[in-house]
């Protein structure tokens, strides 16, 4: 108390201090002219007897409580004043810093948020997520995922060893919403009723799901997350009630989710909610080997629910699983029982070799977004360290050039009495305030590179699903970080200032050649500069790598309209008729080449993976599978596939006649093992399906985008599927840009049900799965780019000094006839052993650093040695430049005019 | 400047400072003035010594502080002693005279 008394009064009580001192000394003169002095006598002889006014007063503050923190404001304000005279050094140094820790600050943010952020429920840490497979052979074909439906029924019924188990499924390809004002395609997740009790999650509105909404019958309800009111409903308090069109089925808002609660997946925010009762109006089962469409929810073997529980105090997740297995066993045998025995026999289907495996779900369940991020964010951390070290080590080298030049201020201050160690709290206070603004500007930096730096990885699909706004945790690691540079460089200068020796300092003599720690401080940086254009270069050759890469396709040109959900309401003859009206609308166009259209784009993945029996096929059953994709008419001569036998996909494909496929090279090789597969049938595995004649044979495509190889894969006509979701590729006869506008209106006005959702182009979805590569590139390449800049203007100025303090020296020399040449030879060796320590140096950190991101590498090796060359090569030249105007400044010394002037 | 000024260790100027506020509120020059005229001249306290004590002994709770308006109209800070102050000036002045004896018994057996 007295402590915060005192500092709230330090002011006044300065004041007083003085007042009292003077009284003092007033009445001492006086006394002194009293007996006879003169006024100037008296005051002289009062000012030997007080013993210092200036010495009295400090003994005074320092008696006085808070005296410390008097002196730390007063150190502050003297850094202050000291760095308005030196604003280029605190300029730079301050820039150093908010760099280094900006870039620092918004790594960790983001590590915090994508790997270590818990789901903002109710004691996150009991979450489990449990799978169920079944070994191969044992529900048909290789191990299959058993979660289904029927199965969740079973195991709500008897959790053992949870106290609550709920299941949930996204719902594909998204929702069409029709409002008043116009269509929109959101997406949401079917999620169980019991799902937000079991999770602990309060709605921020009305009621979230309850046990009634997902029994049959019951009114279809739906539960909004936060955001999605906000945009869509302005988040107007009366929703509640309110009726949305999803697929135009009319659903009731009971309530909102809160703010933080995104749903139980990172990276997949949802933006509605729905009870599972209501999964077959959004998905479909299996087709039936009738062809009808079935009930997903009576379906027992499709495995498309993922599973989480709460699980009960004291269990491990071994034991868990253990006593979930018989739960799981029992309700297989259920769900094969009604199935006859040939039907069986032919499937493989057997309730043995189940295997269910819980593991804790504390961060949600299996992200595919965190997956994918987290090598990049492993490689940015190391990244940004090497950016923070170099920023430390070039604040320190900075700090300790101008501590160099304040030899003399220091000298002089020692000199006149000061107290050493108050000089060194000096120094510390000083680097303290510049990685203190440094530190505050960072953490400025650091809100606007965070979420910048997320989206240039993840898309602005992914952006929606963090919240990488500011919190404590950022500015508290901001802080320690700042106070950890300003420490560490504060050394660098205090070491300068207590070595500091008065004499020599005034006089300016001492040693001329640059000190060892100012060397070794430039050798480091330039060590983690090259290690850092080594991955760089690593970066970008991998980039460049992945658009080599053969696509199977010609991208140019190559635009796609995507369409959304509207068309899963359609039957089959109403499909049929659309897609005819829609290609021929495309082709009326002018400008349009070839036109197409497939349920995915091509690039973006093939349909899942279906078993096949071909006859005559030798090889195991997990191997007995190929990818689906449904193709429209046309594809391979729209797509520039190269047709290597047969013909392509025709208009007369359609429903009801001959069932027909054409096949990839990697389908022929892996299924028949030549490429004489024209002619040639297989069917599906499983009761009902017709055998399939193979038309064609294209050359492999990269029909999943550049970073998944080849395989097997089957293009069956679309009017012969039931497919959702189709996307139209049209191959422009030029580059028109408003081309794809057009397209769009005209594909819209085809039938109202059916909107556009997305128009991009084949080479810019490319593009997009290379985001990460092409981020850490781009990084790379700013950051190396920047830490050469460092090192150039490090070695001049080092150099630059160096020959101003020896040109008396460099004088005397060519005066006694040294060549030029010579003295150009001897300036530039004082940088030779700190370029070529740090070269090496930086060389073996690049070896190591490109070992830990081999993850991320494509084409090249770690420790590959073109990069190696051409890092060192970028060193090499960056030095020569810095290096060259001192030289130039060294050779052009007159030594008339050295010798004669006077280093002062 | 006649009889050769005794140096005085902090201790003592504490004690000394305790004894002559024990009289009344002083203030800084009249405290050094006081201990320097009570000593016939021998002491001289070093105005640098004199307020850094002031002020320690006041931090301590031993003096207590006041603004008021001193004998030639200015305004000056007059100390005066405390409670505590005053058991610590008996405390202090036990202390010294045991001391002084302990020493005159030395001195006295040495000869």
């Amino acid at each position: 108390m007295r402590l915060l008394n005192a500092l709230l009064r330090w002011r006044r009580r300065d004041a007083e201090i003085e007042k009292e001192l003077r009284f003092h000394v007033d009445r001492q003169i006086a006394s002194h002219m009293a007996a006879g002095a003169s006024r100037a006598e008296a005051e002289r002889r009062t000012r030997l007897e007080f013993g210092g006014l200036r010495q009295t007063r400090e003994g005074v503050r320092d008696v006085r409580a808070g005296a410390w923190l008097e002196d730390a404001v007063r150190d502050v304000q003297f850094a202050l004043r000291t760095y308005r005279r030196l604003p280029a050094f605190a300029l730079a140094s301050i820039l150093t810093l908010a760099l280094g820790i900006g870039v620092n600050t918004a790594l960790f943010s983001t590590v915090r948020q994508v790997l270590l952020k818990t789901l903002p429920v109710q004691r996150p840490q009991e979450l489990v997520a449990i799978d169920c497979r079944s070994g191969p052979g044992a529900t048909g074909g290789g191990g299959t995922c058993l979660q289904s439906y029927p199965a969740f029924r079973i195991v709500v019924e008897r959790h053992e060893g949870l106290t609550g188990v709920f299941a949930f499924s996204p719902v594909p390809n998204g929702i069409v919403v029709s409002t008043s004002s116009g269509r929109e395609v959101i997406t949401g997740q079917l999620t169980s009723a019991n799902t937000f009790s079991v999770l602990g999650v309060l709605p921020e509105i009305g009621r979230l799901l309850v046990d009634d909404d997902d029994r049959s019958g019951a009114g279809p309800v739906a539960v909004l997350s936060h955001a999605y009111w906000l945009r869509a409903f302005g988040g107007s308090r009366d929703v509640v009630g309110q009726s949305l069109r999803l697929n135009t089925l009319p659903v009731e808002i009971v309530g909102i989710l809160p703010r933080d609660f995104r749903g139980v997946t990172f990276g997949e925010p949802y933006d509605v909610f729905l009870p599972l009762g209501l999964a077959d109006q959004f998905r479909s089962g299996p087709p039936s080997p009738s062809g009808a469409p079935t009930n997903i929810l009576d379906t027992p073997f499709m495995g498309w629910l993922t599973f989480m529980g709460r699980r009960s105090a004291g269990l491990s997740d071994v034991e868990i699983a253990a006593r979930l297995q018989p739960v799981f066993r029992r309700s297989v045998e259920a769900m094969i029982a009604p199935v006859a025995l040939d039907v069986r026999r032919q499937l493989k289907l057997n309730a043995d070799d189940i295997r269910v495996s819980v593991r804790p779900a504390a961060l949600g369940a299996a992200s595919n977004m965190r997956r994918t991020l987290e090598p990049t964010l492993r490689v940015l951390s190391l990244v940004s360290v090497i950016v923070l070290l170099i920023a430390c080590a070039n604040f320190a080298g900075l700090t300790f050039a101008q501590a160099l030049k304040r030899r003399r201020e220091f000298g002089l201050r020692l000199a006149l009495g000061a107290d050493r160690s108050r000089l060194l709290r000096q120094a510390f206070t000083e680097s303290l305030v510049l990685s203190a603004i440094g530190g505050g500007l960072g953490w400025l930096a650091a809100q606007w590179i965070a979420p910048a730096g997320f989206g240039l990885a993840v898309g602005e699909t992914g952006l929606r699903a963090v919240d990488l706004g500011a919190d404590r945790w950022m500015l508290a690691f901001a802080t320690a970080l700042s106070t950890f540079a300003g420490l560490a460089v504060g050394l660098g200068s205090v070491l300068r200032a207590s070595a500091a020796n008065p004499h020599e300092a005034l006089r300016n003599i001492g040693h001329t050649g640059y000190p060892t720690l100012g060397k070794a401080l430039l050798t480091l940086q330039i060590a983690l500069t090259v290690t850092m254009v080594g991955a760089a270069t690593l970066f970008l050759q991998t980039l460049t790598n992945f658009r080599r890469v053969e696509l199977g396709f010609d991208p140019e040109r190559l635009i796609t309209l995507r369409m959304d959900p509207g068309l899963a309401s359609f039957d089959r003859a109403r499909t049929a008729q659309y897609l005819q009206n829609a290609a021929a609308a495309l082709a009326a166009v002018p400008g349009v080449q070839a036109l197409t259209y497939s349920s995915r784009a091509m690039g973006n993945g093939v349909g899942i993976n279906l078993t096949l029996d071909v006859p005559g096929l030798t090889g195991r059953d997990e191997d007995a599978s190929s990818g689906v994709a449904s193709v429209g008419p046309g594809f391979a001569r729209t797509l520039g596939l190269a047709l290597l036998a047969g013909r392509d996909l025709v208009d007369t494909d359609r429903d009801g006649s001959e069932r027909v496929a054409v096949v990839n090279e990697s389908f022929a090789t892996h299924f028949v093992g030549t490429a004489d597969v024209v002619g040639r049938t297989f069917t599906f595995r499983g009761p009902g399906n017709e055998p399939i004649t193979i038309v064609g044979l294209v050359r492999d495509a990269r029909d999943r985008g550049v970073k998944q190889p080849s395989q097997p894969v089957m293009y069956l006509p679309f009017a012969q599927r039931a497919e959702r979701t189709v996307t139209f590729t049209v191959r422009a006869g030029g580059n028109v840009a408003s081309l794809p506008a057009t397209l769009r209106r005209t594909l819209e006005g085809v039938d109202p049900a059916v909107g556009v959702e997305q128009v991009s182009s084949v080479k810019a979805q490319i593009d997009d799965t290379l985001r990460r590569e092409r981020l850490l590139a781009a990084l790379g390449a700013s950051f190396g780019g920047l830490a050469l800049l460092l090192v150039a203007v490090g070695l001049h100025g080092m150099l630059n000094g160096m020959v101003v303090r020896r040109t008396a020296e460099i004088g005397v020399r060519l005066a006694l006839g040294a060549p030029r040449a010579r003295i150009a030879w001897m300036v530039s060796l004082e940088t030779f052993w700190v370029v070529s320590v740090g070269l090496l140096l930086g060389l073996a950190g690049y070896d190591v650093a490109s070992r830990l991101v081999r993850s991320q590498l494509f084409g090249v090796a770690p420790a590959d040695p073109i990069s190696a060359a051409w890092a060192a090569l970028a060193l090499l030249a960056v030095a020569g430049m810095a290096v060259w105007m001192p030289v130039r400044r060294a050779i052009r010394i007159e030594p008339t005019e050295a010798l004669r002037e006077e280093v002062v | 400047m006649s009889a050769p000024k005794s140096d005085l260790l902090q201790g003592t100027l504490d004690l000394l400072i305790l004894q002559v506020a024990a009289l009344g509120p002083l203030h800084g020059y009249a405290i050094a003035q006081r201990i320097q005229q009570v000593s016939k001249d021998a002491l001289q306290v070093q105005q640098g010594s004199l307020y850094p004590a002031l002020h320690r002994l006041e931090e301590r709770g031993l003096l207590r502080a006041e603004w008021k308006t001193s004998e030639t109209g200015r305004e000056a800070k007059f100390y005066s002693l405390t409670r505590a102050g005053k058991k610590q000036l008996d405390v202090e002045r036990g202390n010294w005279e045991r001391l002084a004896q302990a020493i005159g018994l030395v001195l006295r057996t040495a000869e």
